[in-house]
């Protein structure tokens, strides 16, 4: 059996059009279906993983008993007999906490993972409003205004200087930092023209007119900013029927922020403050209200919990007293009376450091106020009773009277610190309260209707009751630290379930689209999810500590055991752990899978994240207040490659070192503009820049060239060998010479006048009429003069060429050059006009997909623009979905693969048929 | 600086590169030009990682990274030999797809420990000072590259089916005269020259480190290419040449390791090449030299028995 590829003869010629957009349309579909495949797979990875996890942890902490028992056995034989009890307990717990519980985390951060893309990928599909993105914006580039500002008030007193013949300054220079500044991010255009129009001759004149300026300015800012916030909120309000009133709050603070922000002489902090309620506005975008209601109300209980701290390290340390005290009793019951004086100063010590821990805190001090004074008086006796101590002779022989009086201390130490619990547990309640009043009063704030009012008070009252009982529980007899961040956590874990409440009013809201409700439902379910897992945890751990407490009981008190009793009794222990661990892991895994089944949705959602793939990639990249400044940027080193490469694919000679020749064009452009013209640089050098980078990659892909013509060696991997050879000399330059004296790999910027013009205020620069103009070139080249006819011609036919008298070892080396030389002026072009600097590891790939370009634009100048144009779109594009469906980055690497694949393949099966010949 | 430790890590550094190259020579004998090593490395590697961190099984794992290496090189035969397409572009577009493709599916993978090869001493050999402990006192990977490359070097030159692929790779056209099947030569050496490179890749993922990271061939694949030119095509100059590129990789690791030459330890990565640039340069000028190594006469030309040039 053979293949036989016969030709088509029924095919027109034009029609090779569709070859590139076949392939294009293929591997795009093929995109889709990896896109729904990774986003599907993703969820059943995590049930897999906690069972994983269980049996990481079992094989981890069995080796306990086998491991401790050798250390065990040489400490008994050292007499040490507590010490080596110890063991286990320590080795347990170091563990349990350092390495089997963080694995744990670990698998349950990758189920968080796992259902987060649902909430980015819906995040796609709310898009804010036009004012809202670009308030965002104004945030970001809020230094702009600030520039301005300074170089305004720098302006005036320059002009004031000169009115005194204090100083020559230019004034022209200040002016022209404040337009700048202020029009790179296009606002404030009347000023702009205003301080434009200054008359910088006339001092006197100027500074009347920039003060002028100056008193406008913050007025105008102003407006800018709580304009903007105006129609958002509107707007915000009429998509997710929030009533605007429950924004207030929000608004205002956002307004005073702002107002603090320009009064204090433009703060920058301030404004970040700001900033920061726009962020989480558009985090929560239509629950922030709720949000911040909901965040207002937790306040005092978490003030309640970072004062809990202080209380119970004031706690611990009158429980040190107590035990000092019993210490010293000891000690005089004994007879050994040395160290009763130092004993008894620090148990006064603890005492004072006891009551000042609480005075120092303003809020604690007023609430115990009765227990400091009593707490400053046993610090007096207790002092009183130092003083009075003489020579360890003289304790020696008052030693039943001082016993007498420690021991009445110590009853009243006691009871202090009984007494501190119900202190404390007064204050809790108090601030419990407070914060469930403040809940009843979100629910009479935010909801209106009854059914769903009873559900939600219903669902809180149990999430506190929980958190109450943990509280008490952590209070109980002492002031338990771990069980307090416990009752913490629940009640972080009742704040995470805010959500729930959010996919309960997303029912209420008709006017939320079907897509929204769905977000909503995934976020309660990543929510529902990661309090499941903190829940699980907080178990495991616990119960990690009681084991360790077991093994303490079972191994205190015995020696002389022999290795088999002392693995047997931890082993015991061990396994029931273990036993309630995987209980606990079931119950996880089971109540995840009901979790699951509730909102079992994968399926949809991926569908989503497919289709908001498409809709990205088809929008953004071409959106002038998007992608379309970042496509072109993306366009320009595709499209100088791209050319390059039609061209000398023409002859058929495979040069795929476009990307050495590329790094040859940077690093020359680099060197220029560091080292050569770094003294006086002037826009007028950027052309001879241009030139030499361009040449340096000529140069680059004449040795290749050379090397087939004249000893013909294959160019292919002559080419591929000076890639890698012009990478490592680039890295060797960035690591070494050129390092800047930072940290980081990387060498210094290029100076600021050595950079591409821009189109107006946009990051777009004019490199790209370089590569336009230069395709102008390619196709005159190619199509209007001998040369471009030569070079088809030693490309099909190479002998006939010869016979005609084409010198062809001379052009093999001339196009490789001409190639090389476009290949170099585009990595010129990107360094003076995008990057400006290099660092390590610089590969951006552009002359391999260069390669792409060429192809898909089947040797075609024109087509080359087109085709970059819209390549450069899909990588600007794949960046977006990369962002937002947050998908691995070799994604497009992959797609751009299956797209070669599929136009090399398309082009056979275009042109011919395949036929299997059986013989 | 031990002697013994820097030529045993020229060994296991140059391992990965001698599989793919040995590979790639057994691929481009009969006359396929297989661009996409670096593509084949990187799926072999991500395979047996996989498995062998979900069954534990390193010899499955090595196993399984060399079938999917095969079913790679596949696409790669059936658009160059059926195809004929240009196999320039079929080769990048394959290292293309087979970077991507691990660094998608393998993002769950990353940083998660899995088991790995551990040397074994062989009796005997082991115990002679200095080379012993440097060749024999190494993973079994290790002991499967010395053994393939001397089967290969035996397979190729002494063996007729050798000389079979190497008259595929040399004149096709005499070949299908003298009724040998081309088109299937070429098939199975691509798919063995293609399973033989992810071996090359499983060998990082599975003996060089027990982990799994993007891109982790860091260019072997195309170093590799660069060898089998270095070594004319040749199993056993394809080892030196290894062992020689794994003793430069190893010394600029130890070089970056002082601390202080990081400088140069650029440079040194650029030597390989250099040098096959340099040798590639230097067996062309010598008429001698040329003849009696040669490239296969047909490589990357697509064989048709239609269409004689």
């Amino acid at each position: 059996m053979r293949f036989k590829l016969e030709r088509r003869l029924d095919i027109p010629k034009w029609a090779g059009i569709f070859i590139p957009i076949v392939s294009v349309v293929f591997s795009l579909l093929v995109m889709g279906i990896v896109i729904y495949s990774y986003m599907y797979s993703k969820p059943s990875y995590l049930k897999r993983a906690i069972f994983g996890a269980l049996n990481e942890y079992r094989s981890n902490i069995m080796r306990i008993p086998e491991e401790s028992w050798n250390r065990y056995e040489k400490l008994l034989k050292a007499g040490r007999a507590r010490a080596a009890i110890a063991i286990p307990k320590g080795k347990l717990s170091s563990n349990v906490s350092s390495f089997a519980i963080s694995r744990l985390e670990d698998v349950f951060r990758a189920t968080e993972e796992a259902y987060k893309f649902v909430r980015d990928t819906s995040e796609s599909a709310k898009s804010f409003p036009g004012d809202f993105n670009e308030l965002k914006k104004l945030h970001d580039n809020i230094g702009y205004i600030v520039k301005a500002y300074n170089a305004l008030n720098r302006t005036i007193d320059d002009a004031k200087s000169i009115m005194n013949k204090e100083c020559d300054c230019n004034l022209k220079e200040g002016i022209n930092s404040f337009v700048e500044n202020l029009s790179r991010i296009g606002v404030l255009e009347d000023l702009v023209s205003e301080a434009k129009s200054v008359d910088v001759t006339d001092p006197e004149k100027a500074v009347k007119e920039l003060e002028n300026i100056r008193s406008k300015f913050p007025e105008e800012v102003k407006a800018l900013f709580t304009s903007k916030m105006e129609s958002s909120v509107k707007f915000i309000s009429s998509r997710c029927s929030v009533p605007e009133s429950s924004w207030k709050g929000l608004t205002l603070d956002y307004e005073n922020n702002i107002d603090n922000a320009i009064s204090g002489g433009f703060n920058p902090i301030l404004f970040e403050k700001a900033s920061s309620i726009l962020n989480s506005i558009s985090t929560y975008y239509c629950f922030a209200p709720v949000v911040k209601i909901w965040n207002d109300s937790l306040d005092p209980l978490r003030t309640l919990h970072r004062k809990a701290s202080i209380v119970e390290e004031s706690y611990s340390q009158l429980s040190n007293a107590l035990r000092s005290s019993q210490g010293v009793l000891k000690s005089l019951e004994k007879g050994r009376t040395f160290f009763v004086k130092d004993t008894i100063y620090s148990m006064a010590r603890y005492v004072r450091n006891s009551y000042r821990k609480l005075e120092r805190d303003g809020f604690l001090s007023s609430v115990f106020a009765r227990r400091i004074e009593s707490l400053k008086g046993l610090y007096e006796d207790i002092n009183d009773l130092y003083k009075s101590l003489g020579k360890p002779s003289d304790i020696k022989k008052n030693a039943e009277q001082i016993s007498k009086k420690v021991e009445t201390l110590s009853k009243r130490i006691e009871s202090e610190s009984k007494g501190f619990n119900s202190d404390f547990i007064n204050v809790a309640e108090g601030f419990a309260k407070d914060a469930l009043d403040s809940f009843s009063g979100i629910q009479n704030k935010i909801f209106k209707r009854g059914s769903i009012e009873s559900r939600i008070s219903e669902y809180l009252d149990l999430l506190m009751d929980t958190y109450r009982y943990k509280l008490e529980e952590a209070l109980d007899g002492g002031i338990d630290r771990m069980k307090l961040n416990m009752a913490y956590s629940q009640l972080e874990n009742i704040s995470r379930n805010l959500t729930m409440f959010l996919r309960d009013i997303a029912d209420y809201y008709p006017s939320l689209n079907k897509k929204m409700r769905l977000s909503l439902d995934y976020e309660t379910y990543v929510f529902g999810m990661e309090a499941l897992r903190t829940h699980a945890s907080q178990d495991i751990v616990y119960d990690s500590y009681k084991a360790k407490d077991d093994m303490d009981r079972a191994l205190s008190g015995k020696r002389n055991m022999s290795k088999e009793e002392y693995t047997k009794i931890l082993h015991g222990i061990l396994e029931d752990h273990l036993n309630r661990v995987y209980a606990i892991l079931t119950k996880l895994k089971n109540d995840l899978n009901s979790l699951t089944k509730s909102f079992g949705q994968v399926s949809r959602v991926s569908w989503i994240a497919v289709g908001s793939a498409y809709k990205q990639l088809s929008t953004w990249p071409f959106i002038p207040s998007q992608g379309l400044p970042d496509t072109i940027n993306y366009m320009t080193p595709l499209l100088f490659t791209g050319l390059g490469l039609v061209l000398v694919f023409q002859m058929k000679l495979w040069n795929i070192g476009a990307e050495g020749q590329f790094y040859l064009g940077v690093m020359t452009a680099l060197w220029l503009s560091l080292f050569v013209f770094d003294k006086h640089p002037s826009a007028a050098e950027i052309p001879v820049i241009l030139l030499l980078g361009g040449l340096a990659g000529a140069g680059w892909a004449a040795i290749a060239g050379a090397l087939k013509a004249f000893l013909n060696i294959d160019e292919i991997v002559s080419t591929l060998m000076l890639n890698y050879i012009a990478f490592h000399w680039m890295e060797y330059l960035v690591y070494g010479p050129w390092k800047a004296p930072t940290n980081f790999p990387e060498t210094r910027e290029i100076p600021h006048q050595l950079f591409l013009p821009t189109f107006g205020t946009s990051r777009v620069h004019t490199g790209i009429l370089i590569a336009v103009s230069l395709s102008v070139v390619v196709y005159l080249l190619m199509k209007k003069t001998w040369w471009g006819f030569d070079l088809r011609v030693i490309g099909d036919n190479p002998n006939a060429a010869r016979y005609s008298g084409v010198n062809i070892a001379k052009n093999i080396v001339l196009a490789m050059a001409v190639s090389g030389f476009f290949a170099g002026l585009g990595g010129a072009t990107q360094m003076l006009g995008f990057e400006h600097k290099l660092y390590h590891g610089y590969a951006p790939g552009y002359g391999y997909t260069g390669i792409i370009i060429a192809w898909l634009a089947r040797l075609d100048p024109w087509a080359t623009i087109l085709v970059s144009f819209l390549f450069g779109g899909f990588l600007v594009g794949g960046d977006q979905i990369q962002l937002v469906l947050k998908l691995p980055k070799a994604m497009v690497v992959a797609i751009e693969g299956v797209i070669l694949f599929s136009l090399i393949a398309s082009e056979v099966l275009f042109k011919y048929r395949i036929r299997v010949v059986r013989k | 600086m031990n002697i013994e430790g820097l030529i045993g890590a020229s060994i296991r550094y140059g391992t990965p590169l001698l599989f793919a190259t040995v590979g790639e020579i057994i691929t481009e004998r009969a006359g396929v030009l297989n661009l996409g090593l670096e593509g084949l490395m990187l799926m072999g590697a991500f395979t047996g990682f996989v498995t062998a961190y979900s069954t534990g099984s390193l010899w499955l794992a090595f196993f399984l990274a060399m079938v999917v290496g095969a079913l790679f090189a596949l696409i790669h035969a059936f658009m160059s030999i059926t195809l004929k397409v240009n196999q320039v572009v079929s080769g990048l577009a394959l290292t293309m797809l087979g970077s991507g493709l691990s660094g998608i599916l393998g993002r769950a993978y990353v940083g998660r420990p899995a088991v790995m090869f551990q040397p074994v001493a062989i009796p005997g050999l082991a115990d002679i000072p200095v080379v012993g402990p440097a060749f024999f006192k190494q993973d079994p990977l290790v002991y499967v590259g010395y053994v393939l490359t001397f089967f290969l070097a035996w397979f190729i030159f002494k063996t007729k089916a050798g000389l079979t692929l190497r008259a595929v790779g040399e004149e096709p056209a005499a070949a299908d005269a003298r009724g040998i099947n081309v088109f299937w030569v070429r098939y199975l050496a691509t798919l063995v020259g293609g399973a033989l490179t992810a071996a090359g890749g499983a060998y990082l993922s599975l003996a060089a480190t027990s982990m799994w990271m993007e891109n982790m061939t860091a260019g072997r694949g195309w170093i590799a290419i660069a060898l089998v030119i270095f070594a004319a095509w040749d199993p056993i100059k394809a080892m030196l040449g290894s062992y020689l590129f794994g003793f430069i990789m190893s010394l600029q690791f130890r070089l970056q390791a002082t601390g202080e030459v990081h400088v140069s330890a650029n440079l040194l990565l650029m030597l390989p090449y250099l040098v096959t640039l340099i040798s590639m340069i230097l067996f062309s000028l010598s008429e001698n030299f040329r003849k009696r190594i040669g490239a296969p006469s047909a490589l990357g030309v697509p064989y048709s028995r239609e269409e004689k040039t």
